[in-house]
C-alpha cells in the first residue's frame, strides 16, 4: 500500500496561516452583518468573506493536496467560486433596486 | 464551427472527469452522454466559444488576473478596518461611469471584477450605453475604480481580440467572429 507523503512543515505552516486568514476574513463578514447600515453596504462586507477568505481556505488546501488532481479540483473550484458569487451578488443588489429597497440616507450619488 | 463544438466537449468531458475523479467505463459513459447534450442545449452559444490561445492572449489574461488578486487583498484590508475600527467611515456612493470598454465580455468582465473586489458592487451595466452603476462604500475606493488599471488591461484584452478578427480570415478563421467567440453584431451600438 502507497504511503501519502506528508508535507513539509514550512508548508504546513503556510496552509495554516492561509487558513487563519479566512477565519479572520469569515469574523469580519459576521461582524460586517451588525455594522454595516443597510443591504447595500452589507454586500460589502459579505465579499470580504466571498473573495478573500474562500480564496485563502482554498489556497490553504492546495498547500496541503496529496495529489495535482486534487489541486486541479480546487482551483476549478475557486474559479467556479469567483465566478458565480459576484453574479449572485449581483442579482440580490439588483433586485433590492427593482424593489425599491431604501439606501442608507448618507448615500451620495457621483459621476466618474 | 465544428472544431468549436469538439472544443465545447472536450472541455465539459475533461471537466467532468477532473471532477468525477475516477476514469473507469460507467463514469466515461455517463460523462460524454452529459456533455455531448450540454453541447446540444447550448448549440447557440458554441459560436462565441473560443477555440485558439496566443501566449500574448494567455500574459494579458494574467496581467488581469495578477492586478485583480492584488486588488482584492488591498481592498479587503480597507474594508476590514471600515468594519472592526470604523477608519474610513461608511460613507456609501452610488457611482455612475463609463469605462472606455467596447464589447459585451469585457464589461461583464469588468463588472465581474469590481464585484469580486470588497468595498464595490456592479448593480447594473447598461447593454446600450456601456454605463456602470456601482454601488462603492466609500468615496475613496469609488474614485479608485474610476481610474482602476484593470480598464486599460481589459482594454488591451479588446484590442488583441480585434487584431485577431483582422488577421482570422487570412489564417483560414470565419469571418465575423473574433477570438473570444463574440459575434460582431454583440458589440453593441457604440462598439465596433
Amino acid at each position: 500500500m502507497e504511503r501519502e507523503a506528508k508535507p513539509l512543515p514550512m508548508i504546513r505552516l503556510l496552509a495554516n496561516l492561509c487558513f487563519v486568514g479566512s477565519f479572520i476574513s469569515f469574523a469580519v463578514t459576521t461582524l460586517g452583518l451588525f455594522r454595516m447600515p443597510d443591504p447595500y453596504n452589507l454586500m460589502h462586507a459579505v465579499s470580504v468573506a466571498d473573495s478573500v477568505g474562500v480564496g485563502f481556505a482554498i489556497l490553504g488546501l492546495f498547500l496541503l493536496s496529496p495529489s495535482w488532481a486534487v489541486r486541479i479540483k480546487l482551483v476549478v473550484i475557486l474559479a467556479f467560486f469567483w465566478i458565480v458569487n459576484p453574479a449572485t451578488s449581483h442579482l440580490v443588489l439588483k433586485a433590492g433596486m427593482v424593489r425599491g429597497e431604501p439606501l442608507a440616507a448618507e448615500t451620495k450619488a457621483m459621476k466618474g | 464551427m465544428r472544431r468549436r463544438y469538439i472544443a465545447l466537449f472536450l472541455l465539459l468531458f475533461g471537466f467532468w472527469l477532473v471532477i468525477a475523479g475516477e476514469a473507469d467505463w460507467e463514469h466515461i459513459l455517463v460523462g460524454a452522454v452529459v456533455a455531448l447534450v450540454t453541447v446540444w442545449l447550448w448549440k447557440d452559444l458554441v459560436p462565441q466559444i473560443p477555440v485558439s490561445l496566443s501566449a500574448r492572449g494567455i500574459m494579458l489574461f494574467g496581467r488581469c488576473l495578477s492586478t485583480l488578486i492584488w486588488s482584492i487583498v488591498d481592498s479587503a484590508i480597507s474594508v476590514t478596518k471600515t468594519v472592526v475600527f470604523g477608519k474610513p467611515p461608511v460613507k456609501p456612493v452610488m457611482l455612475t461611469v463609463r469605462p472606455a470598454l467596447e464589447t459585451n465580455w469585457g464589461r461583464v468582465f469588468l463588472g465581474n471584477c469590481i464585484t469580486l473586489t470588497p468595498g464595490s458592487v456592479t448593480i447594473d451595466i447598461n447593454p446600450e450605453t456601456g454605463v456602470f452603476t456601482i454601488h462603492a462604500l466609500n468615496p475613496e475606493i469609488a474614485e479608485g475604480l474610476c481610474s482602476w488599471k484593470i480598464i486599460d488591461e481589459i482594454r488591451a484584452l479588446e484590442l488583441w481580440g480585434k487584431e485577431r478578427v483582422i488577421h482570422a480570415p487570412a489564417a483560414g478563421g470565419s469571418y465575423g467572429v473574433d477570438s473570444f467567440g463574440t459575434l460582431a453584431s454583440d458589440h453593441g451600438s457604440d462598439g465596433s
